[in-house]
């Protein structure tokens, strides 16, 4: 059963893909401790992977200069894990020579190289299971869907790169942001116990984070201006953390049952925070630090806190 | 612009299958935001605490930093702590055995807090220019405390039974 499930996914992702990109790759593995490398570069490329069974791991890189890439990953099973990575690292090696009879002094530099428009999905049903998306430049899009206890998701956009260089008497750092724009992170997590981090920094980026079911977590960071944190969790035990930093950013967090935590941490200028609780015992907490900001809370039920702190 | 669409539908969803909100919402959304206003009277009790002197030159409520709280139910706590100038705070609650606490340390600062269940309200207000009238205290248990110059007096008003 579980091999025609798959196979007949692999089929129609084959056939509704055969006119498409530049390079395809597809892999379908059945069973246990399977492991899938799919590496592609440059532009509109496809790679997908599907696998059933327990402990199997995808890694799907898309690098240099990829633009217009899509990455799928499909897996049944438990403790499974898929890696998903868009854009890249890369380095500068300089080497220079000095007057005399002293050694070439060599100084290495490292610097993102960006994807755009491209997209990342990750599907898992089972338990225990893990995925993480990780998306260099604008316009790109992560979605992770997880179907089960104990899952996690990790995803992060649009990092700040930091330029190293190292030299005879150390190592110079300096942090360069990455030009990051109108990215779009979304997990959905159904069952217990789960959880998802989303991590963007640049600008008007989106990060939104569905959670049904006990003890979810979501933390969510943004850096930049103009964006957005959304994180929705239906179910008793669950906690959700935003965390904003620059200007015009807005944090939403809407949790339903008991004992729920919600907290958001605003600094900079014009950020909106918004909590809304409906249950007992829930708590939510806004700290904001800066100006022209604006906290909001609303809880509906009894024995709820609520703290707003600005300063 | 969409945080208030958000809260005002959600507002709405839960007013529909909430008995302790019935007839009450006009007055929740008097009270939440009715920084210039005088203090309401009738089941939902409004304290208004806000720099007398200073306010005509005030900044744009757009510009100010806000802090909004919205309780419905009972044993509901809010906390707010704001320091700098222009700063503005709202509490609502609606139901029994509520807690209201706000704290502003600075100028400009604006409080409004509302409770219909009439249970206890602290507020604490250090800055320049601060001033409670006599029609500002509320006829429920509240803790009120300003310190700062410049204003009408140093004053401590502790009515923690009703009048």
């Amino acid at each position: 059963m579980r091999i025609l499930l798959a196979s007949t996914a692999l089929i129609i992702l084959t056939a509704t893909a055969a006119a498409a990109s530049e390079n395809d790759a597809y892999i379908l593995q059945v069973g246990d401790h399977g492991k899938a490398y799919q590496t592609q570069e440059g532009f509109d490329n496809t790679a997908v992977a599907i696998q059933s069974g327990l402990r199997n791991r995808v890694t799907q890189d898309q690098i240099a200069g990829s633009t217009g890439n899509l990455a799928v990953s499909l897996q049944t099973g438990k403790l499974n894990t898929v890696n998903q990575s868009q854009g890249a690292e890369g380095t500068i090696v300089d080497t220079l020579k000095p007057v005399g009879n002293a050694a070439p002094v060599k100084t290495k530099t490292t610097f993102d190289i960006p994807s755009a428009d491209s997209a990342a999905v990750a599907v898992q049903t089972g338990t225990l299971n893990e995925a993480t998306q990780l998306q260099f430049g604008s316009r790109n899009l992560a979605v992770s869907l997880q179907l089960g206890k104990g899952n996690s998701v990790v995803q992060t956009q649009g990092t700040i790169s930091e330029e190293r260089t190292r030299y005879e008497g150390g190592t110079i750092r300096k942090e360069v942001p990455e030009a990051s724009r109108n990215s779009f992170a979304g997990a959905l997590q159904i069952a217990d116990d789960s959880h998802v981090s989303q991590t963007q920094s640049g600008n008007g980026h989106t990060a939104t984070a569905f959670q049904a079911g006990l003890d979810e977590s979501s933390f969510q960071t943004q850096s930049g201006r103009d964006n957005d944190a959304v994180s929705i969790q239906i179910g008793g035990a669950s906690r959700s953390s935003q965390t904003q930093s620059g200007k015009k950013n807005s944090g939403l967090v809407i949790q339903f049952d008991t004992e729920n935590f919600a907290e958001q941490t605003q600094t900079g200028e014009r950020g909106e925070g918004t909590i809304l609780q409906a249950g007992f015992r829930n708590e939510a907490e806004q700290v904001q630090a800066g100006v022209k900001n604006t906290a909001m809370i609303a809880q509906f039920g009894r024995s709820n806190v609520a703290s707003q702190s600005q300063k | 612009m969409r945080t208030s669409i958000i809260l005002s539908a959600f507002i709405g969803l839960l007013s529909l299958s909430s008995p302790a909100m019935a007839g009450e919402g006009d007055i929740l959304l008097a009270g939440i935001g009715s920084q210039d206003g005088a203090a309401h009277s009738g089941e939902a009790s409004v304290l208004h605490a806000a720099i007398a002197d200073g306010r005509r030159s005030q900044p744009a409520a757009s510009d100010r930093t806000t802090a909004h709280a919205f309780q419905a139910g009972q044993a509901n706590a809010t906390l707010i702590d704001q320091s700098g100038g222009t700063n503005g705070t709202a509490i609502a609650q609606l139901g029994k055995g509520n807690l209201a606490v706000a704290s502003q340390t600075g100028a400009y600062n604006n409080a409004s807090l509302t409770q219909t269940g009439n249970d206890l309200v602290i507020v604490s207000q250090k800055g320049v220019g601060l001033t409670l009238t006599a029609d500002q205290i509320p006829d429920y248990p509240a803790l009120v405390i300003q310190q700062g110059v410049g204003s009408r007096s140093v004053t401590k008003v502790i009515p923690l039974s009703k009048r």
